[in-house]
């Protein structure tokens, strides 16, 4: 399974917080480069700044490439959601890491959506 | 403006005034009796280079009057050239050195001034020529009998453009032979008051002499000079090896940023001493440019005291950090204070001491670091601590001469000739040993690299044993199977283990990351997936199993896993961790989603009944191939694998290898044979 960063892009996360259906307070963590073992903190940093109480949605629009050291984090997040009762979406993922991420499991514990505002409904 | 040859020429210079002594003439002796045999050979010798140590008549100021023959100077100051018995060169530690007109009843004065002295020669009507010595502040014009007959620097300009001084020789016009009177224009720009303690026009009697005869004294200072700064080549072309040396191990090895910095700090090197030499060697570099030689050679200091910090691992005395970056740049921001306070200015500043003294205090505490520093490195008992120590006393000496000059410890060193200076000295020292080091920490990390090398290819060998790699030949079945590590090892793994009742039971699976941990930990997982397989347990409990045993023991990571027993009838039981779906025929098979190996340890992993028809194919994969990405970022994909699967291993691996292998590459080929 591939870790290798040679040419990737470094995985940057930036946190907006919106509103979902009846104001419940929703985070959105919207990702831009390569995620992988190098996103530690993109993934795993940017979770623990947001609010326990809000849901959480996984923005890769910007995101091309997903190796399996970055799924092994994404997965840790939807872990550490799940024990503080967080609901979790993700969208944007291309149809490649749609059928990967279901593979894994992720669909398990996470809303796999279409677009934000599926994510959005998802959550709220 | 302070030169470093100066010593030599101001030297000789006492040594022709002492002995004043060139032939002027050789006439043979009258023949003896015996016409054969001269009884003796006559000679006559004449002082054909004279020293003028005057005393000359000097008048601060500038009046293009003070050029004329006739000018009264009766009242002007007579100040005598000779060097004091007992005078130390501030900046060099030798003796010869005439103290300027700062220490001569003009102190903190900068500007235009000006020495006449009236010289009788009888020279027999031979030319004459004035030599000027090395070491003046800074620029000059020389009247003789009221004509310009030449001059250093660049009068044309307001204030004067000023260079390093080095020596020069006038040609005095024919008619100069008698009495001839000398006016020499001096300009100091104001910058020179905080160089020297006694900063000011000549620190050396210029001499006169026979045109001829000076001329071939002159051309041995040039060659004198041209043997001094030739030697500063060696540590350019050392410090450039290094750098290339620096450079070379730290894109070996990016890990090693220390490689990095030295080989900046070499280069940054190289770019002093060219800068240096080019203003010293030519005239492309004025008072103007000159501003940037303090603040460059500020710059490299920094980044050497900062090397050898990072080199030693002194990284817990952040105090000696501080100190580092703290006089580094005090010492950066005062040179560019002396340029923006004195450079244009065309006459004294009055904090021109203050910014002088605080300098000096500067130099004086960031001559001390490189000795700290040596003092912690050698308490620290690193072997290397003993081999920088010459260049690390020599850097300090280099940075802050003063206290050996006030020790009468010499600054210069003259070998078969040729003058050293201390700041050639550190130049050379830290050259040199900056290549030893490197050499020795690339012995070093050759010989780690040398070990992990051979744990690589014992790992390797191991890997080989635990993954099956000879086609394996089960009744009802055709089996083919093909592994390509990205490296040496890898971090994929499959079993093809007969089961009891006649059938197959397969399992491929792929541990997330690669090198040795990932090896490592296939090992684990293929020594589980041995003794599980013993049991004869179905997919589904397999899994379940090595997913309790795994949780906890993966760092982070996962593995994910896909487990098909196939029974002999074509009948097949499938669980799945994570990973992709066969391909049966060509078409990806459902397969049940689950989370990959290690993750949650309550996990339990379902499975699913499948059927494989009589002469058909199951390729099974890991994500190598689907998952190969070109230098475009563009991904391989399930759909271009899936009409692969059709086709032998090797036309499934090729292509997407072709893409741009980045990843473990493994696939097995299971046909059903036809009863």
């Amino acid at each position: 399974m591939n870790t290798g960063e040679g040419m990737r892009a470094e995985a940057r996360a930036r946190i907006d917080t919106l509103s979902g259906s009846g104001g419940k307070p929703i985070s959105a963590i919207r990702f831009s480069g390569d995620i992988s073992s190098n996103s530690r903190d993109a993934i795993l940093g940017s979770y623990e700044q947001i609010a326990k109480d809000h849901a959480v949605l996984l923005d890769f629009v910007k995101v091309d490439y997903v190796n399996s050291s970055g799924i092994a984090l994404i997965i840790q997040l939807m872990l550490e959601a799940g024990k503080a009762d967080q609901k979790v979406a993700l969208f944007g993922l291309t149809p490649h890491f749609q059928k990967v991420f279901t593979m894994v499991g992720i669909g398990r514990y996470a809303e796999i959506a279409a677009d934000e505002a599926a994510a959005v409904a998802a959550v709220s | 403006m302070k030169n470093l040859l100066r010593w030599t020429v101001t030297g000789a210079w006492a040594l022709c005034g002492l002995c004043g002594a060139v032939s002027a003439g050789q006439t043979r002796a009258p023949r003896s009796s015996a016409p054969e045999t001269p009884a003796y050979v006559s000679i006559k010798l004449g002082s054909a280079l004279e020293a003028l140590p005057g005393p000359w008549r000097f008048k601060t100021g500038d009046d293009p009057a003070w050029a004329q023959p006739g000018f009264p100077d009766a009242d002007w100051q007579l100040v005598n050239l000779t060097p004091p018995s007992d005078s130390v060169d501030p900046g060099l530690g030798s003796s010869g050195y005439t103290p300027g007109w700062t220490a001569q009843g003009h102190p903190q004065y900068a500007g235009f001034a000006w020495y006449r002295l009236r010289v009788r020669i009888d020279a027999g009507g031979k030319r004459l020529a004035l030599l000027m010595p090395a070491d003046v502040d800074d620029a000059y014009q020389i009247y003789a009998n009221g004509r310009l007959i030449g001059g250093f620097g660049d009068f044309s300009k307001r204030p004067p453009r000023t260079y390093y001084s080095r020596p020069q020789i006038f040609r005095l016009p024919a008619s100069a032979d008698s009495m001839v009177v000398l006016a020499l224009r001096f300009y100091m720009r104001p910058a020179s008051l905080l160089e020297d303690p006694t900063p000011g026009g000549l620190h050396a009697p210029p001499a006169l002499g026979i045109a001829q005869t000076t001329g071939a004294y002159f051309q041995l200072t040039r060659d004198a000079y041209a043997r001094t700064y030739g030697f500063y080549l060696l540590p350019v072309l050392f410090f450039f090896l290094a750098a290339i040396a620096a450079f070379t191990l730290f894109f070996l090895d990016r890990s090693q940023k220390v490689f990095f910095w030295l080989g900046s700090a070499a280069l940054l090197n190289v770019a002093y001493l060219v800068f240096v030499l080019l203003a010293i060697l030519t005239t492309a570099v004025d008072d103007r440019l000159l501003v940037l030689r303090p603040i460059l050679l500020a710059i490299v200091l920094w980044t050497w005291l900062l090397v050898w910090w990072s080199w030693f691992d002194l990284a817990r005395q952040r105090w000696l950090l501080r100190l580092i970056n703290g006089f580094s740049i005090a010492a950066i921001v005062l040179a560019w204070l002396q340029h923006a306070l004195l450079g244009r200015t065309m006459y004294p500043y009055e904090g021109a001491g203050v910014l002088g003294l605080t300098g000096r205090a500067v130099h004086l505490i960031l001559s001390l670091l490189p000795l700290a520093m040596l003092w912690l490195i050698l308490r620290t008992r690193q072997r290397d601590g003993w081999i920088v120590a010459p260049a690390l006393v020599l850097l300090s000496v280099s940075i802050y001469p003063e206290p050996l000059v006030w020790l009468h410890i010499p600054l210069l060193w003259f070998i078969h000739g040729v003058q050293i200076s201390s700041r050639l000295a550190a130049e050379l020292g830290i050259s040199m040993w900056v290549i030893l080091l490197l050499l020795l920490r690339f012995q070093r990390s050759q010989r780690v690299q040398q070990q992990l090398q051979m744990e690589m290819r014992q790992a390797q060998q191991v890997q080989h044993t635990l993954l099956p790699d000879a086609p394996a030949t089960l009744p009802g079945f055709h089996v083919e199977s093909l592994y390509r590590p990205a490296a040496e090892v890898g971090g994929d793994f499959f079993q093809i283990l007969p089961s009891v009742d006649g059938g197959l039971l397969v399992v491929i699976g792929d541990v997330n990351g690669k090198g040795l941990r990932a090896a490592m930990l296939v090992s684990l997982i293929v020594g589980m997936l041995r003794t599980f397989a013993e049991r004869d347990l179905e997919p589904g409990e397999l899994l379940t199993g090595m997913n309790r045993r795994l949780c906890g023991r993966m760092e982070g990571g996962f593995a994910t896993c896909l487990c098909a027993r196939i029974c002999p009838d074509g009948s097949m039981m499938i669980a799945n961790a994570g990973h992709l779906a066969p391909y049966l025929d060509g078409q990806e098979m459902e397969v049940p989603a689950g989370l990959p190996l290690g993750i949650v340890a309550s996990l339990e992993y379902g499975q699913q009944k499948s059927f494989i028809p009589a002469g058909s194919v199951l390729v099974f994969l890991t994500d190598g191939i689907v998952e190969a990405r070109n230098r475009k970022g563009e991904i391989f994909s399930f759909e271009r694998t899936a009409p692969l699967t059709r086709k032998s291993l090797q036309e499934i691996a090729s292509p997407a290898q072709g893409f741009h292998q980045d990843d473990d590459v493994t696939a097995i080929r299971i046909q059903r044979e036809i009863a």
